[in-house]
């Protein structure tokens, strides 16, 4: 145990010395002591480790090279891939935008489906109590009908008024123009309502 | 021997040492490329979000002539699929340069045939290219860019800065074919993309305008013509339609508007929905006329007169003003546009019949100051906060003559903008406060955030009372008067009609007006304002502008679905108009009552204002044209 460890380690790699006397201290052996072989196996070992670690480290280069060159053309590939899809994306928005224009949507509308724009534009009134229960809900003040057929209820003026302007004097009498109908008491009146309504034109 | 063994090696060490700088730097010139990375432009949007303009990247096809060795070969290969001739395309690969395009922007049907080529010293690059969706579709407005991408015209021009991006930079050591080595990227900074612009255009309104003011321009026979649809609350504007004929000035290339929809017969002229598409249709504008053309707006501009004088108090509704035939002003003579014998009309009748001398007789009241700052109020006279590129002014006069007060109030001898003008009826929409128009809703950064354009503060040009007084009064030109034309039932339409000589060749000559009509709807709350102006028409305003009113401003109700209102009553102390007109009755959907002409009563002789120049020129004579029924004296009227 007082011994270098290197002398325990490889005690069969030198000529083993007679036993010496049991040092009474221990004490660092000078390198002036070794023996040129021992000098000589030092430095053959390091010159392996050191070839061997070069190899390596070459090797570990090469592999690392190789690995980016993989890496690389791998991103390559990506990025052209990415460029295509982003292409086509772009692409398909410029179809989307041209499609969804108003010049194709009417091509398209009478050209491959046969719509036509209508001569005239026919708005349908809604019975008197519609808008009246609208009004209400609404909190307005006055109410009457939104179409110049019953535009004969208004509200609030000493002068009557024609072609499309309200008539005050009759929103005044309270008088219900004809044609209307009383407000229904709920959606149970559907079948009713839809009945009224398909009767306008 | 050895003297040369040093000199070698002294060399080589010279060149490994000191010297390797230099040859350093040659070789990294070969494989080291630096590359421009384009921000994208960023896109145009309606209202909507819907594309107008957009940049999509497309390849572009150059070659290094240096590195072509077989100039003809390699030119008979490229000529068939670039569509080039083999002369162009060889001697472009001759050239002594390092670099020259083939062809820029192609599609990619084009690169991909190039690319399968496989020749030498001919390569690709992406380069982005403007693209607009809809076609020629608000191009006036939009504008253009160039085949650099800087925005030459229009918005594109005006927001180029915002909508240019700024680019990146890619520094890449690459191989002989261009792939970049492994870690080979040196430096990457990525380019930003432009902001997308926001428009306050919609983009169906818009379609539904150039449509309806094609229409117009080819029934009236007129030159050019604008259409505007604007928010009434926001003073957002819907639709910009800038369109006229084709002629000196106009590119070729531009393509007609395609005329589509059939005009219904309820609100327009016959003759536009029977009768076939002629051959020469109207194309898009050079320039968005609505901001850059100014125009004498004829009675349209009785609204600022009527409004001031109410508002100023000089007048009331129900005054009774008498309007004989004709008027002297400072030694000339004025009439309307219809002889009549001396009328006792209230204010409502005088806006109803368009009658010049109830106008004039007005303003006498109210005077050349007052009249001057409302008309300034209303915003004529300058720019609006849109300041659209090449945006005019308008023209106030220069000079005041003694028949001025007679000429300014009915809307002759003061040039406006269409723009100007719609704000000016906003402004009695929104109940007296002027809204300034605007075009641009907002931008869209590169984030997706969204920054909303500001909106300028209004202000009160006449108080709510006087506004509602107009209305009533507008609502009964529509009504009975000359802008029956305009009738949209069940809704309720408030408007003017307006009809102005134009200034040709330093005078006025009958024949040729400014037709107009400015309203909106629905009358009891606004929610739409428009415009329409027929540019160098026979016709009246009634005939021409009204029925196209009708219609965009029926498609724009429909589309922002408003219902129709109950009509309100009239404004307290506003008498309904008493009388109609023949030239409101007789040109209802564009056709004059039999033997009744649209340019009869038109002024013979316009009065001289020295000192007008250029638009509100004055004129000494005006030829009669041919379909005109009588030839007045020396009035001098123009009609509403």
């Amino acid at each position: 145990m007082n011994q270098p460890a290197r002398h325990l380690r490889r005690p069969e790699a030198a000529p083993r010395r007679p036993a010496p006397e049991v040092p009474r201290h221990l004490r660092v052996v000078d390198r002036s002591e070794r023996s040129p072989a021992q000098r000589q196996r030092r430095a053959r070992m390091i010159l392996v480790s050191g070839i061997a670690a070069a190899v390596v480290v070459m090797f570990s280069l090469v592999y690392l090279h190789v690995v980016m060159a993989q890496r690389q053309i791998e991103l390559d590939k990506m990025s052209s891939l990415a460029s295509t899809r982003q292409s086509q994306y772009q692409a398909l928005r410029l179809k989307v935008a041209k499609l969804e224009s108003p010049q194709q949507i009417i091509s398209t509308a009478e050209g491959k489906l046969g719509m036509r724009q209508p001569a005239a534009v026919t708005y349908v009134a809604p019975p008197a109590w519609a808008t009246a229960a609208g009004a209400t809900s609404a909190g307005a003040t006055s109410a009457g009908a939104t179409s110049a057929g019953a535009a004969s209820a208004g509200a609030g003026s000493s002068q009557g008024r024609v072609g499309g302007r309200s008539t005050p004097d009759a929103a005044a009498s309270g008088h219900t123009p004809p044609g209307t109908v009383a407000a229904p008491a709920g959606d149970a009146d559907w079948p009713r309502i839809k009945a009224e309504l398909a009767g306008r034109p | 021997m050895i003297l040369a063994f040093v000199a070698i090696a002294a060399r080589v060490v010279w060149i490994q040492g000191p010297g390797a700088g230099r040859y350093l730097a040659v070789g990294q010139s070969e494989w080291t490329h630096t590359v421009t990375l384009a921000g994208t432009r960023g896109s145009i949007l309606d209202a909507n979000g819907d594309e107008l303009a957009m940049s999509i990247p497309q390849t572009t096809i150059y070659a290094d002539p240096h590195q072509v060795s077989d100039p003809k070969g390699e030119a008979a290969q490229l000529a068939p699929a670039l569509g080039q001739s083999v002369t162009g395309l060889v001697s472009k690969l001759t050239e002594s340069a390092g670099f020259v395009y083939l062809a820029r922007t192609v599609d990619d049907a084009t690169a991909a045939k190039v690319a399968k080529l496989n020749l030498a010293g001919v390569y690709s690059m992406q380069e982005p290219k403007r693209f607009y969706p809809a076609g020629q579709l608000a191009q006036p407005i939009i504008g253009l860019v160039g085949t650099d991408g800087t925005g030459l015209g229009g918005l594109e021009s005006k927001y180029n800065s915002i909508l240019q991006g700024k680019p990146g930079k890619l520094i890449e050591q690459t191989d002989p074919q261009g792939r970049q080595l492994p870690g080979g990227l040196q430096e990457y900074k990525a380019p930003v993309s432009g902001q997308d612009l926001v428009l306050t255009i919609d983009e169906s309104l818009q379609y539904d305008a150039e449509q309806a003011l094609a229409k117009a321009i080819v029934a009236a026979g007129a030159k050019s013509g604008i259409a505007m649809l604007m928010d009434t609350k926001t003073g957002d504007i819907l639709a910009d339609a800038n369109l006229t004929m084709p002629g000196p000035g106009i590119p070729s290339t531009i393509p007609a508007v395609p005329i589509s929809i059939p005009a219904p017969s309820s609100v327009s002229s016959g003759s536009a929905s029977t009768t076939p598409t002629p051959q020469v249709q109207p194309v898009e504008a050079a320039s968005a006329s609505a901001f850059t053309q100014v125009y004498e707006p004829g009675s349209v501009n009785k609204l600022i007169t009527i409004s001031a004088a109410l508002q100023q108090g000089v007048i009331k509704p129900s005054d009774i003003f008498t309007i004989p035939n004709t008027y002297d002003v400072a030694g000339t003579t004025f009439h309307d546009a219809e002889p009549h014998a001396t009328e006792h009309w209230n204010v409502t009748d005088i806006l109803a019949n368009s009658s010049n001398i109830g106008t004039t007789q007005i303003a006498q009241r109210l005077g050349k100051t007052q009249l001057l700052k409302y008309i300034g109020d209303y915003g004529e006279g300058k720019k609006t906060d849109i300041d659209f590129p090449g945006e005019s002014r308008g023209l106030l006069p220069s000079y005041w003559s003694g028949t001025s007060i007679a000429d300014v109030p009915i809307g002759q001898g003061i040039g406006v903008t269409a723009v100007q003008m719609l704000a000016a009826y906003n402004t009695i929409a929104n109940g007296g406060v002027y809204v300034a128009p605007r075009l641009v809703a907002g931008t869209i950064g590169s984030d997706g955030v969204e920054h909303t354009t500001p909106i300028t503060p209004g202000h009160r040009v006449v108080s709510p009372k006087v506004a509602a007084e107009m209305t009533t009064m507008l609502d009964e030109v529509v009504r009975v008067g000359t802008g029956t034309a305009a009738n949209l039932s069940p809704y309720t339409v408030a408007g003017k009609t307006g009809t102005a000589l134009v200034p040709l060749a330093g005078h006025y000559e009958a024949g040729h007006y400014v037709a107009s009509f400015a309203g909106f709807v629905p009358s009891e709350d606004p929610s739409i304002t428009a415009m329409v102006v027929i540019n160098d028409t026979l016709d009246y305003g009634a005939a021409a502008s009204a029925p196209t009113f009708a219609t965009i401003a029926r498609d724009a109700l429909q589309q922002r679905k408003i219902p129709p209102h109950a009509p309100l009553p009239p404004a307290p102390g506003v008498p309904l108009a008493t009388t109609a007109t023949a030239t409101g009755a007789g040109e209802v959907a564009g056709t004059p009552l039999p033997g009744l002409s649209p340019a009869a009563n038109v002024a013979a002789t316009v009065p001289t204002t020295p000192g007008s120049k250029g638009a509100i020129a004055p004129t000494t004579s005006a030829t009669v044209p041919q379909r005109q029924r009588t030839t007045p004296t020396t009035a001098a009227s123009q009609a509403g």
